[in-house]
This record gives C-alpha cells, structure tokens and sequence, in this order.
C-alpha cells in the first residue's frame, strides 16, 4: 500500500538538509555575516530543488501514502518513524520549501545583529515545520509540532519589536496550552484504539479506521480541537496572532502566516475528520459559524487598524476562515478549496508581509497615516503591492479567487444560506485592503520624509517575483495543483461519511447526515 | 558464621564505597592541604568501580540477608541513576570546595556513605531496613547541607532540614511500627500476604499505617505538604549538593515508596492511588505556583523539583507497569536535566555560593553561546518540550495516567507543564531577550563544571531523541 516511487529517503532528506545547513552555520565564525547568508540562502534553495521531484512524481491516482520511509523508533511501545504524503500534505511541504528561502532573503539587511543565531533559527525551523507536514505517526507528528514552537519562540522575542516579550510569551504558551491537551488526547487514542482493535498503534493513517464509540469519539474531537483551533487560529483563539505577527520580524511573520497557522488546519484535516467523523458532522456547524465570525470579525478589525501588519495579520484571521469554512462544508470541492486557500494565503499573505517589511526597511514605520501617494516614488513596488493586493481579496485570474470561490461554492452546495452569507464576507476585504492601498499609494506624497524612497531592489525583486509567478499560475490553470490533491479528498470525505461500528442507536440521524460529493470536470 | 559470602556478594557496590570512603578518611589525615582533590579522585574511582560492579551484576536477582537485601533490575536501575549523580556532583565539587576553601575529606566521604544508605533504599522488600536507611542517609544530607559552615543560611537551612526530617521519620517509624503490630513483620511480602485476607478493621489500621509510612517518605521526595523543606535546603546547600540532593536521594526514595505501595500495599490499591492522586495534583500545582514567583535560580530549581515529583507519583498512582517504568525513566532523565541546570547555577555563583539570581543571567545566551544553548536545552527540557528527554519522561508518566483511565489526572498534570513553561522560559527570556548585562558578572570558570554543563545537555538531547533503549531498559526493571 505504501509507496516510495523514488527509492530514496527524499522527505528525509530535504527534513533534515536545513539541520545539517544548522550545524555547518554553527561552525562559520560569527563575523562572517555574508557568508552565512550565503550558506543558509544555499541549503534552503537547495532544499527547495531536492524537494521539486515530490511533484513530479507524485502519483495522483491514488489516496496511499507516497514517497513512505518506515523505521522503528521507540520499540517498547511501538512507536515509528514513519513519514510519507499524501495529496493534502504535498503543498503544504513545497509550500513551506518554497517560502523558507525567500523569507530568509528578506532579512539580509533587515537583520543585522546575531546573524548567525537568525540563520540557524530559520534552518532549525525548517526542519520543525516539514517534519508536521511529513509525519504520519502521531508521536513523531506531536514531537516536530512541539520543536517548530522554540524556533519561533526565539524569532519573535529575540529581533522582534518593542513588545517582544510578551508577544512572544503569548503566542508560546498559548499554542503550547492547546498542545498538551492534544498530547493527552493522543495518549487517550493509544489505548483505546488497542482497546477496540486489540493493537497497539501510533500509526496515523491505522488510527483512521479507528472504531471509536460516539461518547469518547467527542472528548478526543474536543481535545484535538482546541490545538488545531488555537494554532489556525480561529475566533475566539486568535488573540495571540496580531501581537506575534507585529512584533515578529518580517521573515518570522511571514512563516508564520504562511506556514505555521497552515499547521492547524493541516491537523484538521489529518486528525478531526478521518479519525472522528461522527464528531465532524456533529460539530460541523459549530465550527462553520465560528468560521464565519472569524471572516466576518478579522475583516472589520482590519479595517480600522492603522498599522499596515497589524491589517495583514487580521486579515489571515479572516482567510482562515473561509479554508476552515470551506473543510467543514464537507464537499468535495469545499476542502479542495479549503486546501487551495491555505496555499493561496500563504502565497498571498506571505508576499504581503514581504512587502510591508520592504518599506518598513526603509522607513522604520508601519503606519498607514505616514505614508501616502508611493505609486509615483516607487512604481514597482506599488505594482507589487497591488498585485497581491488583488490575489488577497480574490479578485479573478489571482490565486484568491481560485481558492474562495471553490470554498463558497462548496458552502453553497452543503447549505446555500452559508454561501450567500458568507460571499458578502468578499465586499468587506475588499474595503480594507482598497482603503489601505489607497491611503499608502495614491494621493500627493504629503509626508516629505518619504521624498527620496528607493523602489525596490534586485534581492527584493528575487524574492517577489517567484510569487507572482503562483499567483498567476493558481490563478489561470488551478488544476495543475488540484489534479493532484483530488483522489486524496475523495478518500478524506469516504473516511468522513463512514458510519463507525460502535454508535448508540440514538445518534444514528447524526452519522447519517447525507453529503453531498461533487464530481468536479 | 551467620551470613555467607553469597550475601556479601548483594552488596558488592555498596562495599567498594564504603572502603572507599574509609580509605578517604585515613588518607586525608596524612594529604596536605593543596593536594585535598585527591580525597575527590578517591571518590569518583570509588563511584565508577561501584558502577562497573552494578553493570556487571544488573541482570542478577538474588535476596541476601535473610530476604532483608535483594538486588534485582530495579535496585540497580536506581543505583545506576544515583552512581551517575554522585559521579557529576563529585567532578562539580573539585573547584567549587577550592574556591569556598572548604576542601576536606569528610565531605567526599559523607557523600560515599549516604549513597551506600541510598543503594541500600533502593534494594531492600524490609521496612525496618528502609527506615534505617533513610535515617542513614538523612544524617549525610544534613551534614553536606550545612557543610559551608560559616555561612549562615546553609546551617540554617541544615537546620531546618534537620528538625523537620526527624519529625517526619517519627511518623514513618510510627507507621512501620503499626505495620508490625497488624501483621508481625516488617517484610512487605508478608504485610501483602497478611493484608489479603485482613478484615476491613485491620485494612482501615493499615491505611492510616500507610499514610505515616508515607510522610516519611513525602519528606524525601518533597511532596506536598512535606515539600517546605526543599526550598531553603537547595538554595542554601553548596550547589553541587543541591544538585545531588535533587536527584539521588529521590530516586532511592521513589524506589523504595514504589516497592512498598506496588508489592506491600498491593491488596489496599483502591485506596492509597486516591490518596496519593490528591498528593500528586497538589504537589505539582503547589510546585509550579510557587515556582512562579521566584528571582533566584537556585529556589527556583527547588520548586521546580517539588513540581517534578508531583509528575512522578503520577506514574505511581497510575499503578500499572507502564507508570511504574515511567518513574524510572523519569529519574534517569531527571538527572541529566535538573544536574545540568544546577551546574549552570554553579557556573554564575560567586564565592561564598551567592549571586545565583536569575537576572544575573541577563544577556547570558550572547557572553556564553555554548552554556546559553545548554541551558536553553535543560529550560526546555525541564519544561517538557520536544526533542528533550523530559517530554519522553512526562510523556510516559501521563499516558501511563491515561492507560489507567485516570484522564483528569494526566489533564491536571499536562496544564502544570503549561504553567510551568512559563517561569522556565522565562529564564530563556533573561538570557537572550532583556539585552545586555549593565554591569560585569564575573562567573565560575571551572573546566569541569563547564564539561558537566554540555555533556548532559548533549545527553538530555540524545536521551529525547533516542529514548528506546533507555526507556526498555527502565521499563524491563519494574519485575514486582
């Protein structure tokens, strides 16, 4: 069942490349600060081209696992070191392959003090990050879960702004909160899978058929929940997010909305719908309107913020509402959408951290009210600016469009109230990030300190234009990434739909709830 | 004769370093003053050839003494734990008595001796024996304490610890004592055998008998409400006592405390895991909520040590296999963690053992890249983050919770880890996000104190990342 195409440990390898680039950045003497901007710049774009081949040859014809690697780690009680993709995680790794190099080439010259700690900490978080998305023994998926936190931990309060501390404190021992009560619940799962099927297992896609009854089903659903759901983050959990996202530098923030919030919705997905689905339709609603506070609620808070981060960082709140949205519509083009748009966002809102960071370089500021008419001091960075302006509120041919459609399409299908009410939720981004554009670009320059701004330079271009390129592509010719993702939905929403063994008669309506699968041409 | 040479046989360990310490004490009559390190040379190849003769009898099993010893996977687990702290503590002590111009032999030797009445804790089904042996190696404790003797707060706290430890072995010996007038023997086997088939009135007898038996052993762990002793006890001790205090004499005490309630209490289970399930969620939360509030590293590590053992009578409440395994593992990644931190106290202690405040820590990370990323580790570690051992060790004390049903408990326990997050990385903060220090803080530059800080982080990062054998090891020696 399990497939390695390749014969050849690649999601090992490009997992633990950024390490090994850890250890060799140690050994440069500190003064050298090109130089280790150099050597990590190399092991993450070599990272980067190691891990192209999982997209070629990927095979979209089926839901197994691919490129598996399988070794025992902790025998006494089973626990392996099994990792592998499949066609929900697949983007999620070239995602974060792709972001890590050009967000460490942003900070060439925003960080210029302990260097060397900066370009360790990115490569140690490399390795964090892609070992969730490739881990699919629940130990080992709970261990880089936990490790990618003290990467960022350092991140945020080592060269974060002014409120660094606290910011950074907030977001680890929120996020950490929410992880333990997932530990718990992966031990509770150890057992009582042996306890139902007489095996010890950690493996996760084993733990998917699972027969779990609907009582226990419900504490263990609750439990994962309030990890994933702190870490995506949705209302009301979000409150550590806009203090993470301002105070962290700009390479630290755009992994951070790129990445690491795609960790949760990620978990949804591997964990809360295979596992218990008679408590994801149960809970489904529950979560679709905390969905659609969280739209609703990011886009207004964004719209009176005078920091331009500050904005972004509401508005992830509010696109990881439509991904989560779409998941638990339960359609088959609802998740495709819901996977589309953690990419999209990370594609979107990673670009416009990148951009902030691009003036706030420059002018130490990230007040709206400070600038104002910058179309016609730096063109090219306006037209930048626009662009992913355009993809972050899904205007059509962009990537956004692309993702939000598909996500309130596949609302509509499970039920055509959410779709309406949810595709006003487009009007108001719009608002906010137009308004903003508008006070930052057009109009006559009033302040004379932005007299003299430098456009944008050729690393700045480097790292932008590969962007540009996805939102494009995304945009114009989705299939090409949807083609792959297709059979593993299919198979995610059969694991959905499956009634368990064990439910109480009286929740029988419950498991029973009809779906709706589109065939998407 | 009355005993033979196969009972001497049990104790091999234990001999070597009892005729190390008496070697230590004819010859240092005779050492000059500046050749005293040899009294710790002594020590240490006193501790390794103890530790080669426990590896090299670890899979033996045999009672010695009229079944008064036994020696068997589970005492010289424990052994191993306590032989591996003395041997770090005894190479942190060189510098540290030169610098406090302490350096005699008695301290070498007293610490020999306790770790013989640890070993014997540790291997021993007797109550009497047990009780024996913590007296014995209380009265090493409350010398080693107070060992700085002109310093006040170290007689104090030797004090302090001296009044208290003695109340609470009235109740212990009290409680043995209740056990022998219910069942005529001090043998836990028989205590088991007898509490069987033993009415609800004698059963009632026996759980009030259980508590004063555990005070006792509450004091040497540090549980909750026998705990107020740790605190000024660490922060007064010399630190590289305080180190060996914090691990040693718990793990001969979790041994001993898990023998008595595994085999001797076994019939009484339903009762004495509610008791201890109170015991354990107190002393964790207390542990942590203190710990909170603390400037000083050394008192920190204190509370914190009263937390940790709140996490490990987790695993015997859990009372299974799983959590009686755990404990174990937990004490041997214990060691490595909680040695290391205590080593870096001792690296920014000044003379006199003062100056271990944690804001002298400020831009630590910057000023000592190595021993910053080393105590980076054991904060993580001790807080139970990923890839440390202490996330293997809590990992398994809870799920062993879990295995039990006893959810709320492994609930209670994983937001305590929460909790105390925040006051270790807190210190991380210090070291690398409060700037620079202001004024120069000179440090401790002792090459082997330096050597112990980055060997056990590097073995606090192994035993996380690779814990299968280290975890089989301690799971294989629970055999009651």
């Amino acid at each position: 069942m399990d497939m390695n195409q390749l014969h050849f440990p690649i999601l090992s390898v490009i997992t633990f490349l950024p390490l090994v680039g850890a250890f060799v950045v140690a050994l440069i003497n500190e003064e050298h600060e090109n130089l280790i901007r150099y050597v990590t710049f190399g092991f993450l774009a070599l990272d980067f081209i190691i891990s192209i081949p999982l997209f070629f040859y990927f095979d979209p014809a089926t839901y197994h696992m691919q490129f598996v690697e399988r070794v025992p780690w902790i025998k006494s009680l089973g626990f392996q070191y099994y990792v592998g993709v499949d066609g929900i995680s697949l983007f999620l790794v070239l995602l974060t392959t792709f972001l890590t190099p050009l967000a460490q080439l942003s900070t060439w010259k925003a960080i210029n003090k302990k260097v060397k700690l900066f370009n360790i900490t990115i490569l140690l978080m490399q390795t964090g990050m892609l070992g969730v998305f490739i881990s699919l023994d629940m130990f080992l998926f709970y261990v880089f879960w936990e490790v990618q936190l003290i990467p960022m931990y350092m991140m945020i309060g080592i060269w974060g702004g002014p409120n660094r501390v606290f910011a950074t404190m907030k977001f680890f021992l929120y996020t950490f909160a929410g992880s333990v009560m997932m530990m718990v619940a992966i031990m509770a799962l150890y057992f009582l899978h042996h306890k139902f099927t007489g095996t010890y297992t950690s493996d996760i896609v084993k733990l998917m058929q699972s027969p779990l009854p609907y009582h226990l089903q419900m504490w263990l659903f609750l439990a994962f929940f309030i990890a994933f759901a702190i870490k995506v983050p949705m209302w009301p959990f979000h409150t550590w997010l806009p203090w993470a996202h301002v105070e962290a530098p700009t390479a630290g923030s755009v992994l951070l909305a790129g990445i690491l919030l795609k960790m949760g919705t990620y978990g949804f997905l591997r964990f809360n719908l295979p596992m218990f689905p008679d408590m994801t339709h149960a809970f489904a609603l529950l979560i679709i309107i905390l969905a659609i506070i969280g739209i609703f609620y990011g886009a207004f808070v964004a719209m009176v913020q005078p920091d331009i981060k500050k904005l972004v960082a509401y508005s992830s709140v509010s696109h990881l509402g439509y991904s989560m949205l779409g998941m638990f519509a339960l359609t088959q083009v609802g998740v495709e959408g819901s996977i589309m748009q953690m990419i999209n966002h990370g594609i979107s809102t990673g670009a416009l951290f990148l951009l902030v960071g691009i003036v706030y370089e420059r002018r130490h500021t990230r007040l709206i009210s400070e600038y104002g008419g910058l179309a016609s001091l730096t063109p090219a960075y306006a037209a930048f600016f626009m662009i992913f302006t355009l993809s972050s509120i899904a205007v059509p041919g962009t990537n956004g469009f692309i993702g939000e459609f598909m996500v309130l399409l596949g609302a509509f299908l499970d039920k055509h109230i959410l779709g309406i009410l949810v595709a006003f939720g487009g009007i108001f981004s719009a608002t906010y990030m137009l308004t903003m554009y508008k006070r930052v670009f057009f109009n006559k320059v009033t302040n004379p300190k932005n007299l003299g701004l430098p456009d944008m330079n050729i690393r700045e271009w480097l790292y932008l234009a590969p962007l540009l390129v996805f939102v494009f592509w995304i945009g114009i010719y989705p299939n090409t990434f949807l083609s792959k993702m297709r059979v593993s939905v299919e198979h995610l929403l059969k694991q959905v739909n499956r009634t368990t063994v064990v439910t109480p008669a009286k929740n029988e309506q419950i498991s029973m709830v009809k779906t709706v699968v589109v065939k998407k041409g | 004769m009355l005993y033979s040479t196969h009972d001497l046989v049990a104790i091999i360990p234990e001999l070597i370093l009892t005729g190390f310490a008496f070697a230590i004490l004819l010859i240092d009559l005779w050492l000059p003053k500046r050749a005293k390190t040899i009294n710790g040379l002594l020590a240490l190849f006193g501790v390794v050839f103890s530790f080669a003769s426990v590896l090299t009898m670890y899979n033996t099993n045999m009672t010695a003494f009229n079944h008064m010893i036994v020696m068997d996977r589970a005492s010289n687990f424990a052994s191993i734990v306590m032989l591996l702290t003395a041997f770090v503590a005894i190479v942190m002590s060189f510098d540290f008595l030169k610098r406090e111009d302490y350096n005699f032999g008695e301290y070498y030797e007293v610490l020999l001796f306790s770790i013989v009445a640890m070993e014997i804790l540790a291997s021993t089904y007797s109550l009497i024996v047990m009780f024996i042996a913590v007296e014995t190696l209380s009265i090493g404790m409350y010398i080693l304490t107070g060992f700085l003797r002109n310093k006040d707060e170290s007689v104090e706290g030797a004090m302090k610890y001296f009044i208290l430890g003695s109340f609470a072995s009235t109740f212990l010996v009290l409680g043995i004592g209740m056990f022998y007038g219910l069942f005529g023997s001090t043998d836990l086997n028989v205590i088991r055998a007898g509490l069987t088939h033993a009415s609800s009135f004698y059963k009632w007898i026996a759980i009030l008998a259980f508590i004063f038996v555990f005070v006792g052993f509450g004091f040497k762990i540090a549980a909750f409400p026998f705990h107020s002793w740790t605190p000024d006890v660490y922060a007064s001790a010399p630190t590289p006592m305080s180190a060996f205090m914090s691990v040693a004499p718990k793990a001969a005490a979790f041994l001993a405390l898990l023998r008595f309630v595994a085999v001797g209490m076994g019939p009484i289970e339903a009762n004495w895991t509610k008791i201890l399930w109170i015991i354990a969620v107190a002393t964790m939360t207390f542990g942590n909520m203190v710990a909170l509030w603390q400037k000083d590293l050394k008192r920190l590590l204190g509370y914190s040590s009263i937390a940790h053992a709140g996490y490990m009578l987790v695993g015997i409440v859990a009372a299974n296999e799983l959590g009686y395994g755990a404990v174990m593992f937990y004490l041997f990644a214990y060691l490595f963690m909680n040695l290391g931190a205590f080593a870096v106290a001792e690296f920014i202690s000044q003379k006199e053992d003062r100056g271990t405040e944690i804001e002298n820590l400020r831009g630590f990370g910057y000023k000592y890249p190595l021993i910053g990323a080393a105590m980076l580790v054991f904060m993580f570690c001790l807080a139970g983050v990923p890839p440390t051992a202490g996330f293997v060790g809590k990992y398994y004390l809870f799920s062993a919770a879990v295995k039990s049903h006893l959810y709320w408990l492994a609930i209670i326990g994983v937001i305590n880890s929460a909790i105390s997050a925040y006051f270790y990385l807190n210190i991380v903060v210090v070291m690398y996000m409060k700037g620079e220090q202001e004024r120069e803080v000179k440090v401790f530059n002792s090459i082997p104190v330096k050597a112990v800080i980055l060997i056990t982080a590097i073995c606090v990062l192994y035993i996380g990342i690779f814990p299968s054998s280290f975890l089989s090891a301690a799971l294989n020696s629970i055999i009651f």
